[in-house]
């Protein structure tokens, strides 16, 4: 029972750890090795496709991505995306109007969601835009 | 029970308690800490640094509740001695955890050139799992285990 107790914690910490341990050896790019903007498809002619590629071999459940773009008035723009679940490779698409990216000053991002569906979890970053 | 019984009994209760005070003391505090270090967190010494006098005490309650819950073994002490072992670990566990990690969050930033980032990672719901799945059994068990076999 004693042994059986231990071996089922070790069974739900061995996805945190692996979570962890990949941080760990590639720190934050592990998260977002790709923020892509491109015009066009899968958004409309004048968006540009904000994707975020989530690479951790742990899946994230009940994902949601928010990206607020604030502009050198104070005035700020706040997009979403959200999805049950992120494995190795999937993605999250923002459409941002053009308009709005050329006139950003700072972007910040946050994604919260929950690692192997247990470890609820929060990233952000924040970072200053040329315009 | 004579006196080769109860030599018997001490040498398996003090191997019961190193096996507890292995499990408590430093293997769970060491998982924690572990968790700490790859998540960003600087020191993995908390898990292993009890202050000497705390060390000893936990020790000595550990080997004694152990050896005193196989000596008593037939009576309505031994499940007492037991689940107080459990619920003691509890307590270290929930130590080294409010010392490594307050709250059971680990909080990490990161910073690279103008861009900042800051991970959150609650690890609570394995604090959960461990009073589920260790202490509990350890409280309610000893109890279950007397009332059926020796009553």
């Amino acid at each position: 029972m004693f042994l059986g107790g231990v071996l089922i914690i070790a069974v739900f910490a061995l996805p945190l750890i692996y979570f962890l341990y990949y941080i760990a050896a590639n720190p934050y790019q592990a998260i977002v090795v790709n923020m892509s903007s491109t015009p066009g498809p899968p958004c409309g002619e004048t968006e540009y496709a904000l994707k975020l590629t989530y690479s951790d071999p742990v899946p994230m459940g009940d994902v949601q991505l928010t990206a607020t773009f604030t502009e050198a008035n104070g005035s700020s723009y706040v997009f979403r995306a959200s999805a049950n679940v992120l494995t190795k490779g999937r993605s999250l698409t923002l459409c941002v109007p053009s308009g709005v990216l050329a006139s950003a000053r700072a972007v910040s991002f946050n994604l919260t969601g929950s690692i192997g569906f247990v470890y609820p979890i929060s990233i952000s970053s924040w970072q200053h835009v040329g315009g | 029970m004579n006196a080769r019984e109860v030599a018997r009994e001490v040498i398996i209760g003090v191997l019961e308690g190193l096996i507890y005070m292995l499990l408590y003391l430093y293997l769970l505090p060491a998982l924690v800490s572990y968790l700490g270090v790859l998540a960003g967190q600087p020191s993995l010494s908390a898990a292993y640094s009890y202050p000497v006098a705390y060390a000893v005490a936990y020790i000595g309650v550990f080997e004694a509740l152990s050896v005193a819950a196989r000596i008593l073994r037939k009576t309505v002490f031994s499940p007492i001695f037991r689940s107080l072992l459990a619920l003691i670990g509890l307590v270290v566990v929930l130590y080294v955890l409010g010392t490594v990690m307050p709250g059971g969050v680990i909080s990490s930033s990161y910073s690279a050139g103008q861009a900042k980032y800051s991970l959150s990672l609650d690890v609570y719901p394995l604090v959960l799992l461990f009073v589920v799945f260790l202490v509990l059994p350890g409280v309610i068990l000893p109890f279950i285990d007397y009332f059926v076999y020796e009553s």
